[in-house]
Protein backbone atom coordinates (compact mmCIF):
# COMPACT_ATOMS: atom_id res chain seq x y z
CA UNK A 1 0.00 0.00 0.00
CA UNK A 2 1.12 3.50 -0.70
CA UNK A 3 2.15 5.51 2.30
CA UNK A 4 2.79 8.95 0.88
CA UNK A 5 1.76 12.36 2.19
CA UNK A 6 3.09 12.36 5.71
CA UNK A 7 3.40 15.65 7.50
CA UNK A 8 6.08 16.29 10.13
CA UNK A 9 4.80 15.30 13.55
CA UNK A 10 5.10 17.17 16.83
CA UNK A 11 6.48 15.02 19.63
CA UNK A 12 4.08 15.92 22.43
CA UNK A 13 5.22 13.41 24.98
CA UNK A 14 8.10 12.71 27.24
CA UNK A 15 10.50 11.55 24.58
CA UNK A 16 13.44 13.82 23.95
CA UNK A 17 13.61 15.27 20.49
CA UNK A 18 17.34 14.59 20.52
CA UNK A 19 16.65 10.88 21.08
CA UNK A 20 14.32 10.82 18.12
CA UNK A 21 16.88 12.61 15.98
CA UNK A 22 19.56 10.15 17.05
CA UNK A 23 17.27 7.31 16.09
CA UNK A 24 16.55 8.85 12.69
CA UNK A 25 20.30 9.23 12.17
CA UNK A 26 20.83 5.58 13.02
CA UNK A 27 18.16 4.63 10.52
CA UNK A 28 19.75 6.83 7.86
CA UNK A 29 23.06 5.08 8.46
CA UNK A 30 21.42 1.70 7.95
CA UNK A 31 19.93 2.96 4.69
CA UNK A 32 23.30 4.32 3.61
CA UNK A 33 24.71 0.81 3.94
CA UNK A 34 21.92 -0.52 1.72
CA UNK A 35 22.74 1.94 -1.06
CA UNK A 36 26.12 0.23 -1.41
CA UNK A 37 24.62 -3.17 -2.15
CA UNK A 38 24.90 -4.57 -5.65
CA UNK A 39 23.05 -7.49 -7.19
CA UNK A 40 24.23 -10.73 -5.60
CA UNK A 41 25.78 -8.72 -2.75
CA UNK A 42 25.42 -11.74 -0.48
CA UNK A 43 26.62 -14.43 -2.86
CA UNK A 44 23.13 -15.96 -2.61
CA UNK A 45 21.70 -14.17 -5.65
CA UNK A 46 19.93 -11.38 -3.80
CA UNK A 47 18.81 -8.36 -5.79
CA UNK A 48 19.94 -4.91 -4.72
CA UNK A 49 17.21 -2.50 -3.61
CA UNK A 50 16.37 0.12 -6.22
CA UNK A 51 16.60 3.83 -5.46
CA UNK A 52 12.80 4.03 -5.50
CA UNK A 53 12.55 1.17 -3.02
CA UNK A 54 15.06 2.83 -0.72
CA UNK A 55 13.19 6.13 -0.82
CA UNK A 56 9.85 4.43 -0.17
CA UNK A 57 11.34 2.25 2.56
CA UNK A 58 12.78 5.23 4.40
CA UNK A 59 9.49 7.10 4.12
CA UNK A 60 7.45 4.19 5.51
CA UNK A 61 9.79 3.44 8.40
CA UNK A 62 10.08 7.11 9.37
CA UNK A 63 6.31 7.43 9.21
CA UNK A 64 5.82 4.39 11.42
CA UNK A 65 8.25 5.71 14.01
CA UNK A 66 6.60 9.13 13.92
CA UNK A 67 3.19 7.54 14.41
CA UNK A 68 4.30 5.43 17.36
CA UNK A 69 6.43 8.05 19.10
CA UNK A 70 3.92 10.85 18.67
CA UNK A 71 1.42 8.63 20.49
CA UNK A 72 3.71 8.49 23.51
CA UNK A 73 5.36 5.13 22.97
CA UNK A 74 9.06 4.44 22.79
CA UNK A 75 9.90 2.81 19.50
CA UNK A 76 13.13 0.85 19.22
CA UNK A 77 15.27 1.39 16.18
CA UNK A 78 14.48 -1.49 13.83
CA UNK A 79 17.09 -3.64 12.16
CA UNK A 80 16.92 -2.61 8.51
CA UNK A 81 18.13 -4.64 5.57
CA UNK A 82 17.07 -5.73 2.10
CA UNK A 83 15.78 -9.13 1.10
CA UNK A 84 16.50 -11.38 -1.83
CA UNK A 85 13.84 -9.72 -3.97
CA UNK A 86 15.31 -6.26 -3.35
CA UNK A 87 12.69 -5.11 -0.85
CA UNK A 88 13.67 -3.00 2.11
CA UNK A 89 13.00 -4.90 5.33
CA UNK A 90 12.67 -3.83 8.93
CA UNK A 91 12.19 -5.96 12.00
CA UNK A 92 11.46 -5.50 15.68
CA UNK A 93 11.58 -8.24 18.31
CA UNK A 94 9.74 -8.07 21.62
CA UNK A 95 9.69 -11.15 23.84
CA UNK A 96 8.19 -13.91 21.68
CA UNK A 97 6.72 -11.54 19.09
CA UNK A 98 8.27 -10.28 15.89
CA UNK A 99 7.05 -7.59 13.55
CA UNK A 100 8.54 -7.55 10.05
CA UNK A 101 7.99 -4.96 7.36
CA UNK A 102 8.65 -5.67 3.69
CA UNK A 103 8.69 -2.55 1.54
CA UNK A 104 8.88 -2.43 -2.25
CA UNK A 105 8.83 0.46 -4.67
CA UNK A 106 5.11 1.11 -4.23
CA UNK A 107 3.72 -1.36 -1.74
CA UNK A 108 4.44 -2.63 1.73
CA UNK A 109 3.43 -5.65 3.77
CA UNK A 110 3.74 -6.61 7.40
CA UNK A 111 4.36 -10.02 8.95
CA UNK A 112 3.27 -10.65 12.53
CA UNK A 113 5.04 -13.62 14.07
CA UNK A 114 4.50 -15.21 17.50
CA UNK A 115 5.85 -18.72 16.95
CA UNK A 116 7.23 -21.07 14.33
CA UNK A 117 4.01 -22.45 12.86
CA UNK A 118 3.05 -20.74 9.63
CA UNK A 119 -0.61 -21.80 9.92
CA UNK A 120 -1.30 -20.68 13.45
CA UNK A 121 1.44 -18.31 14.58
CA UNK A 122 2.04 -15.92 11.67
CA UNK A 123 -0.02 -13.36 9.84
CA UNK A 124 0.74 -11.31 6.72
CA UNK A 125 -1.16 -8.42 5.19
CA UNK A 126 -0.71 -5.14 3.37
CA UNK A 127 0.72 -2.35 5.50
CA UNK A 128 -1.36 0.80 5.69
CA UNK A 129 -0.58 3.95 7.68
CA UNK A 130 -3.56 3.32 9.93
CA UNK A 131 -1.96 0.00 10.96
CA UNK A 132 1.23 1.50 12.38
CA UNK A 133 0.11 2.14 15.94
CA UNK A 134 -2.04 -0.99 16.12
CA UNK A 135 0.89 -3.12 15.04
CA UNK A 136 3.20 -1.52 17.59
CA UNK A 137 0.70 -2.05 20.39
CA UNK A 138 0.37 -5.69 19.34
CA UNK A 139 4.15 -6.08 19.40
CA UNK A 140 4.69 -4.67 22.87
CA UNK A 141 1.65 -6.44 24.31
CA UNK A 142 3.30 -9.85 23.97
CA UNK B 1 25.56 -44.49 3.87
CA UNK B 2 23.34 -43.68 0.89
CA UNK B 3 23.14 -39.96 0.28
CA UNK B 4 19.90 -40.47 -1.68
CA UNK B 5 18.05 -42.05 1.22
CA UNK B 6 15.12 -40.14 2.74
CA UNK B 7 16.02 -37.44 5.21
CA UNK B 8 14.86 -38.81 8.56
CA UNK B 9 12.94 -36.69 11.05
CA UNK B 10 15.70 -37.00 13.62
CA UNK B 11 18.42 -35.69 11.31
CA UNK B 12 20.17 -32.41 12.00
CA UNK B 13 20.76 -30.12 9.03
CA UNK B 14 23.50 -27.51 8.76
CA UNK B 15 22.97 -24.08 7.21
CA UNK B 16 25.66 -21.48 6.55
CA UNK B 17 25.10 -18.02 8.05
CA UNK B 18 27.22 -15.13 6.84
CA UNK B 19 29.51 -13.99 9.62
CA UNK B 20 29.51 -10.24 9.18
CA UNK B 21 26.90 -8.55 11.38
CA UNK B 22 26.28 -5.87 8.74
CA UNK B 23 24.98 -8.56 6.36
CA UNK B 24 22.05 -8.92 8.79
CA UNK B 25 21.87 -12.70 8.68
CA UNK B 26 22.05 -12.68 12.47
CA UNK B 27 21.89 -10.09 15.20
CA UNK B 28 22.49 -9.81 18.90
CA UNK B 29 19.61 -8.24 20.82
CA UNK B 30 20.06 -7.64 24.56
CA UNK B 31 22.86 -10.20 24.49
CA UNK B 32 20.71 -12.82 22.80
CA UNK B 33 21.41 -14.33 19.39
CA UNK B 34 18.76 -13.97 16.71
CA UNK B 35 19.15 -15.73 13.39
CA UNK B 36 17.47 -13.46 10.85
CA UNK B 37 15.33 -14.88 8.08
CA UNK B 38 17.73 -13.46 5.50
CA UNK B 39 20.01 -16.38 6.41
CA UNK B 40 17.51 -18.70 4.69
CA UNK B 41 17.19 -16.79 1.42
CA UNK B 42 17.63 -18.84 -1.73
CA UNK B 43 17.04 -17.47 -5.21
CA UNK B 44 15.44 -20.76 -6.30
CA UNK B 45 13.22 -20.65 -3.18
CA UNK B 46 14.73 -23.96 -2.04
CA UNK B 47 17.21 -23.28 0.77
CA UNK B 48 20.26 -25.53 0.79
CA UNK B 49 21.33 -27.47 3.84
CA UNK B 50 23.83 -30.19 4.59
CA UNK B 51 22.86 -33.41 6.33
CA UNK B 52 24.96 -33.50 9.48
CA UNK B 53 25.29 -37.26 9.57
CA UNK B 54 26.78 -37.21 6.08
CA UNK B 55 29.30 -34.61 7.26
CA UNK B 56 30.46 -36.80 10.14
CA UNK B 57 28.53 -34.42 12.41
CA UNK B 58 31.33 -31.93 11.87
CA UNK B 59 29.82 -28.50 11.03
CA UNK B 60 33.22 -27.17 9.98
CA UNK B 61 33.00 -29.44 6.93
CA UNK B 62 29.93 -27.48 5.76
CA UNK B 63 31.51 -24.04 5.89
CA UNK B 64 31.31 -22.21 2.57
CA UNK B 65 33.53 -19.42 3.90
CA UNK B 66 35.93 -19.26 6.80
CA UNK B 67 34.04 -16.28 8.22
CA UNK B 68 30.61 -17.97 8.19
CA UNK B 69 28.84 -19.58 11.11
CA UNK B 70 26.74 -22.72 11.05
CA UNK B 71 23.28 -23.22 12.51
CA UNK B 72 21.34 -26.44 12.79
CA UNK B 73 17.71 -27.23 12.22
CA UNK B 74 16.02 -30.56 12.79
CA UNK B 75 14.31 -32.16 9.79
CA UNK B 76 11.28 -33.19 11.82
CA UNK B 77 10.87 -29.65 13.16
CA UNK B 78 10.98 -28.32 9.60
CA UNK B 79 8.21 -30.71 8.55
CA UNK B 80 6.13 -29.46 11.48
CA UNK B 81 6.38 -25.82 10.43
CA UNK B 82 2.92 -26.00 8.91
CA UNK B 83 1.79 -25.34 5.39
CA UNK B 84 2.66 -22.43 3.18
CA UNK B 85 -0.50 -21.19 1.51
CA UNK B 86 -1.28 -19.72 -1.89
CA UNK B 87 -4.34 -17.48 -1.77
CA UNK B 88 -6.51 -15.96 -4.46
CA UNK B 89 -8.91 -13.23 -3.42
CA UNK B 90 -8.39 -14.23 0.22
CA UNK B 91 -9.33 -17.85 -0.47
CA UNK B 92 -6.72 -20.56 0.06
CA UNK B 93 -6.28 -22.32 -3.26
CA UNK B 94 -3.26 -24.43 -2.37
CA UNK B 95 -1.54 -25.75 0.74
CA UNK B 96 2.16 -26.34 0.30
CA UNK B 97 3.65 -28.83 2.75
CA UNK B 98 7.22 -28.21 3.82
CA UNK B 99 9.74 -31.00 3.35
CA UNK B 100 13.46 -31.71 3.19
CA UNK B 101 14.74 -33.93 0.41
CA UNK B 102 18.18 -35.22 -0.53
CA UNK B 103 19.90 -33.35 -3.35
CA UNK B 104 23.38 -34.85 -3.41
CA UNK B 105 25.95 -33.51 -5.83
CA UNK B 106 29.32 -35.01 -6.77
CA UNK B 107 31.01 -32.26 -4.75
CA UNK B 108 28.67 -32.49 -1.79
CA UNK B 109 26.88 -35.82 -1.21
CA UNK B 110 25.39 -34.36 2.00
CA UNK B 111 23.50 -31.65 0.14
CA UNK B 112 19.74 -31.44 0.73
CA UNK B 113 17.12 -28.82 -0.01
CA UNK B 114 14.11 -27.49 1.84
CA UNK B 115 11.12 -27.48 -0.48
CA UNK B 116 7.39 -26.96 -0.51
CA UNK B 117 5.01 -29.40 -2.20
CA UNK B 118 3.46 -28.54 -4.59
CA UNK B 119 5.90 -25.87 -5.75
CA UNK B 120 4.89 -22.26 -5.22
CA UNK B 121 2.98 -20.72 -8.11
CA UNK B 122 1.03 -17.60 -8.93
CA UNK B 123 2.27 -14.03 -8.97
CA UNK B 124 5.78 -13.15 -7.88
CA UNK B 125 4.29 -11.20 -4.99
CA UNK B 126 2.37 -14.23 -3.71
CA UNK B 127 5.41 -16.48 -4.01
CA UNK B 128 7.52 -13.86 -2.29
CA UNK B 129 5.26 -13.65 0.75
CA UNK B 130 4.77 -17.40 0.98
CA UNK B 131 8.51 -18.01 0.85
CA UNK B 132 9.18 -15.29 3.42
CA UNK B 133 6.93 -17.07 5.92
CA UNK B 134 9.01 -20.19 5.38
CA UNK B 135 12.23 -18.23 5.88
CA UNK B 136 10.90 -16.68 9.09
CA UNK B 137 9.90 -20.07 10.47
CA UNK B 138 13.29 -21.61 9.62
CA UNK B 139 15.10 -18.69 11.22
CA UNK B 140 13.02 -19.05 14.37
CA UNK B 141 13.93 -22.73 14.60
CA UNK B 142 17.60 -21.91 14.11
CA UNK B 143 17.42 -19.17 16.74
CA UNK B 144 16.10 -21.68 19.29
CA UNK B 145 19.13 -23.88 18.68
CA UNK B 146 21.78 -21.13 18.64
CA UNK B 147 25.13 -21.50 16.95
CA UNK B 148 26.35 -24.94 16.05
CA UNK B 149 29.56 -23.26 14.95
CA UNK B 150 30.13 -19.60 15.72
CA UNK B 151 31.22 -17.32 12.89
CA UNK B 152 34.67 -15.80 12.70
CA UNK B 153 33.87 -12.47 11.07
CA UNK B 154 37.41 -11.08 11.35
Amino acid sequence: MNSENYEPIEYKHNILKSEVEAQKLEISEQFAALTKREDNWDGRGSQKPTVLTLIHGKKVIDAMLDSVISSGYECDTPSISSDGFGNVTAVWYKNKRQLHLQIGEQEAEYFKVWGTNIDTEMDVDFLKPENYLTLWKWLIDG
Amino acid sequence: MDSNERVQDNEELYRNVRGKLEDKEYSILNGKLIIEYHAFWDSSLKPSVDRAKLKNNDPALSLLSKTNGIVSVNAGDIRKIGTVKTKHENEVIADHAVDVIPDPTPENPAHAIIIVKPELFGSKSKQKNAFKLLQIALAALATKNGWTLEPSPH
